[in-house]
């Protein structure tokens, strides 16, 4: 049989590209691999969105509210949970009073008068530092601990305040994980 | 006679087998992902190198929630190519066999970025699943269990939609069909996933937004065409019969039909 007998028999001639062919990619295969790569891409390109994100999310923390962040470093540090309020084991009864009332009465140091200069700072403009303590002497007493120091009549009364006692640092324990963005 | 652009083509086909259409699409990707990367990347390795060698390394977490959101895409994509195939719109824009193999190969990429979605969560060390609570629906108490959960069911009534894909031979039209249909049940489930167990939920509302409504509108092109369609059947079918018995008449005049 001749080769013009059987047609039906010859490999299909591909079409050749023309200028009426659609535009864009030609095959399939072409595009499932630019959907699989934008995928993939799509994929890194979130990760590296998201991380970015989320550090910048800590830095505006970081400088919206030092105070909350330093509480979160230093519970971090000590390995305190924020949660935990540390209470003082000190009560009043631990305070010792001294006596200072034979002691001689300490000069008063009289200052040259001159208003701007003497000023406390959130004070009222009579109130310098020659004439008005910084602590008022009827101000309560605190419930912190405190080490209170009886002096003569007329004389402001001195408190140190004194740092509670370092809480033991409990067992250890995961490290705390901020997740701000989740 | 043969045009220089033509001949250009034929040069660059008898190369290396890509369409000058593909090349240049290939170079201005290149081009644009050089300049981004240029331009981005300063900012973006801090953000990176943090998250692989950080103390506290996110990249598990992170590669997860972006994972998830391509495979949403994705399942997106392959819903609206199915509704549209089905209305032969996307036959128009793509042709019949594509837009057909484009449904079944975005269908197949989700259900790997959804698998990928979720065995990336094993490594996180601050969510801690275990293999069982990534497995069974609803057996995670970590992290917002009921939409978790939701996404579990979505993801394994995803697989069963895949597999409609192989199972046609076995399956009867109808039952097919429905296997088929619950793609838009999978959908609902992983939308709901998405916005309430989803961290970026409010950042990508207008994401959701946008599928949601672009597959109702196909889905209402879907409707509008059916309906379009059975009112032109009936319509012929009617206009039948009166040929018919027209032509009848004419045969029994003795004249041409």
């Amino acid at each position: 049989m001749s080769d013009e007998a059987r047609p039906t028999m010859q490999k299909p001639v591909r079409r050749s590209n023309g200028p009426h062919r659609r535009p864009g990619p030609r095959s399939v295969t072409e595009l499932k691999v630019l959907l699989a790569a934008c995928s993939v891409s799509a994929t890194i390109a979130g990760w590296a969105l998201i991380s970015n994100r989320d550090a910048l999310s800590d830095m505006v923390v970081a400088a919206e509210d030092p105070e909350q962040t330093m509480t979160t470093l230093l519970d971090a540090a000590t390995d305190v949970a924020p949660s935990e309020t540390v209470t003082p084991t000190v009560t009043s009864q631990d305070i010792p009073v001294v006596d200072l009332s034979h002691l001689p009465r300490a000069p008063v140091i009289v200052l040259p008068a001159s208003p701007s200069a003497n000023q406390l700072p959130g004070s009222s403009a009579g109130a310098s530092l020659g004439s008005s303590p910084a602590v008022p002497a009827s101000a309560p007493p605190s419930s912190a601990p405190s080490t209170a120091v009886q002096q003569p009549q007329g004389a402001p009364t001195i408190r140190t305040v004194t740092a509670p006692p370092t809480r033991p640092v409990p067992a250890a324990r995961p490290a705390a994980r901020t997740r701000s963005s989740q | 006679m043969q045009t220089k652009h033509q001949s250009l083509e034929q040069d660059l086909n008898e190369l290396g087998g890509w369409s000058p259409v593909t090349v240049v699409m290939l170079l201005t990707a290149l081009v644009v992902g050089e300049v981004v990367g240029l331009l981005l990347l300063p900012q973006w390795l801090p953000g990176l190198s943090s998250s692989l060698l950080g103390e506290n390394q996110k990249v598990y977490w992170y590669l997860a929630r972006s994972s998830g959101v391509v495979a949403y895409i994705l399942l997106w994509m392959s819903l609206v190519l199915g509704v549209l195939l089905s209305t032969k719109t996307a036959s128009r824009w793509l042709g019949q066999q594509v837009s057909l193999e484009l449904h079944r190969f975005s269908s197949a990429l989700m259900v790997v970025f959804a698998t990928f979605h979720v065995v990336v969560l094993l490594g996180d060390q601050w969510i801690r699943y275990t293999i069982w609570q990534v497995v069974i629906p609803f057996a995670s108490e970590q992290y917002r269990p009921f939409w978790v959960g939701l996404g579990q069911i979505g993801f394994y009534a995803a697989l069963a939609v895949y597999g409609s894909f192989w199972l046609r031979k076995f399956l009867t039209t109808r039952g097919w069909r429905l296997l088929h249909y619950a793609g838009f049940v999978v959908f609902v489930l992983l939308t709901l996933h998405g916005l309430y167990a989803g961290t970026d939920a409010e950042t990508l509302r207008p994401l959701y937004q946008v599928a949601l409504y672009t597959l109702l509108l196909s889905v209402f092109i879907r409707v509008l065409m059916r309906f379009q369609a059975s009112r032109t059947q009936r319509a012929a079918s009617l206009a039948a019969p009166e040929a018919a018995s027209d032509a009848g008449s004419r045969a029994s005049e003795g004249l041409p039909s």
